[in-house]
C-alpha cells in the first residue's frame, strides 16, 4: 500500500531567508514536497497566522521571494494568487527549481481562465496543482480533475488555519468520487482530521499555519512537528 | 394522509453552474471566520461550509415544523385571476401561515435546536421589525431555551405587538442600544438612541462572547438559505399533486433567504424557468449594486462575502418594507442572478401597497409589505400575458403576513 504524502506550506523569506532556506533544507528529507507561498498584494484566503509571516517577506521583490529557492532539492509547489501572478513569474518559476504551481483564486474568482491558464502553465514547463473548496460545484471539480497534471488541492476550510468545524470525511469523499489523479488536502487540518481525510481517500495532506507559527518561535520546534506528522500521516 | 413534509435540506451550492467564492477575512489581524466558532452553535457552522447536496433534518426538528403547521398552503389566487382577467394561473405559498407570521421560523427552529443539543441554555439575537426576533422566541419556549432579543429602539418603541408577541413567547426583549454591551454604550453616549440593525447585532454578538449564549442568524448566510429549502421541496410536492408545472416564479429579496428557500428546490428541478427576485425600487441593488467582496453587517463583525452590494456603508431610505431595506444580496442568489438563472425586478413601495390592497380585498390574505412586492410583479406578469395570450403558471412565495403592520397600509396613500 502506498503511504500518504506530506505537504509542508512555507512562507517564502520567512522568518528570514537563512532560516527558510535552512529549514527548507532540513526538511526535504521528511517532506514528499514544499509548497511555497510568494508574499501576494492581498491574502485572499490566509488566517492570521499566514498574513503575519508575509510581513517577513516585505523586504524582498516578489522576483527576489520567487528565486528564493534555487537549489532545494525537494518537490517546489509555488502558491500564488492569480490577481499577482505576472507571465515572466512562471519562467522564472521554472528556472528556479518549481516543478507545480498553486493558484488557489482561479476557480473560484477568475474560473473562465481555468483552461488557459493551465495551458499556460504547461507551456511554462511547470504542472498544475488546481485548487478547490467545498463550495466548488460538482461542473469545476470535473474540469479541475481533468486540467490537474500535479494533484488537485481541496482547501476544507475557507481561511487558512482557522478552526472552523467541518466534516472532512463527507467532504473529501465527495471530490474522490469525482477525482481520479492525487488529491491532496489542507487549510486546518488537526492530527485527528489528517487520519479522517486519509482514510476518506485523500492521498495526501498539506500543513501550513501550524509549521509556520512554530517556525516563528523556534526552528528545532518546527522540525519535530514536521516529523510528528510524518508520523500521524504514516500511521494511517 | 400525512401530509409531505421534507426530511432533508436542499442544499445548492454544488450545483452553481459557477463556484461560489468562499467567505473571506478582513484584511486585519483576527479572524472573523474564527469568530463564529464562538457564537454560532458547530452543527450550525458545519453547515454552512457543508459541500453535500442534500442534508438530513433530525426527527425533532421534522417534528417542530408539524407542530408548527407545516406544510404551508398552497393555494391558488383565482380572484385575483378573474379581476385581471389573465389567461394565467396564479399560484402561492402561504409562508404567512405560519404562527409567527412569515417564514423566518423555518431557519429558527434549526439554529435554537442545534443550540439545546449542544449543552446551551440560552440564545441571543437581534431583529429590525421583529419578524426574525419573533421566530427566535418561539423556537426557543418550543424547545425550553432562554431567549434574548435586541430590538431596534425606533420599532420596540413603534411595534409594541411585535415586541409584546416576543415578550409572550418568554424573550427577554431589549431596546437596541442598550446599555447592556459596550457597543449600546458607546452608541447611547455618542447620542443615537433610534439604533440600527448594525447596532443591535453588534449587541447581539457581544452578548454572545461574554455570556456564552450562542447567536441566531437570520438571513444571507447560505445555511439559512439551506434551512429555507423546506418551502421549494413543499411547493414542487404541492405542485405535482395538482399536476401543475411551474413557469414563472416569483420572490421578494431582503438578504434572500425567503426566496432562495422557495426557489432553489425548483431551479433544481427546472433549471430552464422563469425565476425572478423582486427587490424594492427604493434600495437599488439589483439595477445599481456592484459584485464584490463586502461586510454583509454594517458592524463589520462578520467575514466578507462575495455578493451584489449597494456598499457596507449604504443607507437605506426609509421605506415600511423593513425587511428589504438590506444593501447586499446573499452569494448564491448572487451567482444565479449574475449568472442569468435568476432575474431581478424592482417594485416601489408605491406599487406594493397598492398590490397589497388589491390581494388584501381578493384573497382576504393581508401580505407583509415585503412580501406585497412580489405581488406587484406577479400582477404585471399577470398581465403581460394577457397581453401575450400566455397560458402560463405563475407561482410566488407570500412569504408573510401584514396583520401586525396594518399602520403601514393605512400610512401609504
Amino acid at each position: 500500500m502506498m503511504l500518504g504524502e506530506l505537504i509542508v506550506y512555507l512562507t517564502a523569506g520567512h522568518p528570514n531567508k537563512e532560516e527558510f532556506l535552512k529549514f527548507a533544507d532540513e526538511i526535504s528529507g521528511t517532506v514528499d514536497a514544499i509548497e511555497i507561498g510568494i508574499r501576494p498584494r492581498i491574502a485572499k484566503y490566509d488566517g492570521p497566522v499566514i498574513r503575519r509571516s508575509y510581513l517577513a517577506a516585505t523586504g524582498y521583490a516578489r522576483k527576489d521571494l520567487i528565486a528564493m529557492v534555487s537549489g532545494l532539492s525537494s518537490y517546489l509547489v509555488a502558491l500564488t494568487y492569480l490577481d499577482d501572478l505576472i507571465d515572466d513569474e512562471l519562467r522564472l518559476m521554472k528556472s528556479s527549481g518549481y516543478s507545480a504551481v498553486l493558484i488557489p483564486d482561479l476557480i473560484i474568482d477568475y474560473p473562465e481562465r481555468l483552461a488557459d491558464t493551465a495551458q499556460l502553465v504547461n507551456r511554462n514547463g511547470l504542472k498544475n496543482a488546481l485548487f478547490v473548496t467545498p463550495f466548488t460545484p460538482d461542473s469545476y471539480i470535473d474540469a479541475a480533475s481533468r486540467l490537474a497534471d500535479a494533484f488537485l488541492y481541496l482547501g476544507i476550510r475557507p481561511s487558512t488555519g482557522v478552526p472552523t468545524p467541518v466534516d472532512v470525511g463527507k467532504i473529501v469523499k465527495r471530490i474522490r468520487e469525482r477525482h481520479r489523479g492525487k488529491l491532496v488536502v489542507g487549510f486546518g487540518l488537526s492530527e485527528s482530521e489528517i487520519k479522517v481525510a486519509l482514510s476518506s481517500g485523500a492521498d495526501g495532506i498539506a500543513v501550513g499555519s501550524s509549521i509556520v507559527s512554530a517556525l516563528e518561535k523556534d526552528r528545532e520546534k518546527a522540525l519535530e512537528l514536521v516529523k510528528r506528522l510524518r508520523e500521524v500521516v504514516d500511521s494511517v | 394522509m400525512v401530509e409531505f413534509v421534507p426530511k432533508r435540506w436542499f442544499n445548492i451550492i454544488p450545483k452553481l453552474p459557477k463556484p461560489l467564492p468562499p467567505p473571506r477575512d478582513p484584511e486585519i489581524d483576527r479572524s472573523s471566520i474564527e469568530l463564529l466558532n464562538r457564537i454560532l452553535p458547530e452543527e450550525v457552522l458545519k453547515h454552512q461550509f457543508t459541500a453535500e447536496e442534500y442534508v438530513d433534518i433530525p426527527s425533532e426538528v421534522v417534528d417542530a415544523y408539524r407542530a408548527f403547521g407545516r406544510p404551508t398552503p398552497l393555494l391558488r389566487a383565482t380572484k385575483l385571476e378573474e379581476r385581471l382577467a389573465t389567461p394565467a394561473r396564479i399560484y402561492f405559498k402561504f409562508e404567512g401561515a405560519l404562527p409567527t407570521g412569515s417564514h423566518k421560523l423555518n431557519a429558527a427552529i434549526p439554529q435554537t435546536y442545534y443550540a439545546l443539543k449542544e449543552g446551551n441554555s440560552e440564545v441571543v439575537t437581534e431583529t429590525g421589525a421583529g419578524q426574525w426576533g419573533a421566530a427566535v422566541a418561539l423556537s426557543s419556549s418550543y424547545f425550553g431555551l432562554r431567549s434574548v432579543v435586541f430590538m431596534v429602539r425606533s420599532s420596540y418603541e413603534q411595534k409594541p405587538q411585535r415586541r409584546q408577541l416576543m415578550e409572550l413567547y418568554g424573550s427577554t426583549v431589549n431596546p437596541s442600544p442598550s446599555d447592556l454591551t459596550r457597543v449600546g454604550m458607546r452608541e447611547l453616549k455618542e447620542g443615537n438612541v433610534n439604533g440600527s440593525l448594525a447596532t443591535a447585532m453588534g449587541e447581539a454578538i457581544e452578548y454572545a462572547l461574554d455570556r456564552g449564549a450562542k447567536y441566531m442568524v437570520g438571513s444571507v448566510l447560505d445555511v439559512v438559505l439551506m434551512y429555507q429549502s423546506i418551502i421549494g421541496q413543499e411547493t414542487l410536492k404541492q405542485l405535482e399533486a395538482l399536476d401543475v408545472e411551474p413557469d414563472v416564479l416569483v420572490g421578494c429579496v431582503g438578504g434572500g433567504s425567503n426566496f432562495a428557500g422557495f426557489t432553489y428546490p425548483i431551479i433544481n428541478s427546472f433549471p430552464e424557468k422563469e425565476y425572478v427576485a423582486v427587490g424594492a425600487s427604493e434600495i437599488p441593488k439589483f439595477s445599481r449594486g456592484e459584485y464584490r467582496y463586502d461586510y454583509p453587517d454594517s458592524a463589520r463583525i462578520l467575514p466578507l462575502l462575495k455578493m451584489i452590494t449597494l456598499g457596507v456603508d449604504y443607507r437605506p431610505p426609509p421605506i415600511y418594507s423593513g425587511g428589504l431595506r438590506y444593501h447586499g444580496v446573499a452569494p448564491s442568489l448572487s451567482v444565479l442572478i449574475k449568472e442569468g438563472i435568476v432575474k431581478a425586478a424592482e417594485v416601489d413601495e408605491k406599487e406594493a401597497v397598492e398590490a397589497g390592497r388589491i390581494f388584501a380585498r381578493l384573497q382576504g390574505i393581508v401580505p407583509a409589505l415585503e412580501s406585497a412586492h412580489a405581488v406587484a410583479y406577479v400582477i404585471k406578469r399577470a398581465l403581460a400575458a394577457k397581453e401575450r395570450n400566455e397560458r402560463i403558471n405563475i407561482v410566488f412565495n407570500l412569504s408573510g403576513h401584514g396583520l401586525l403592520e396594518l399602520n403601514n397600509y393605512a400610512e401609504v396613500k
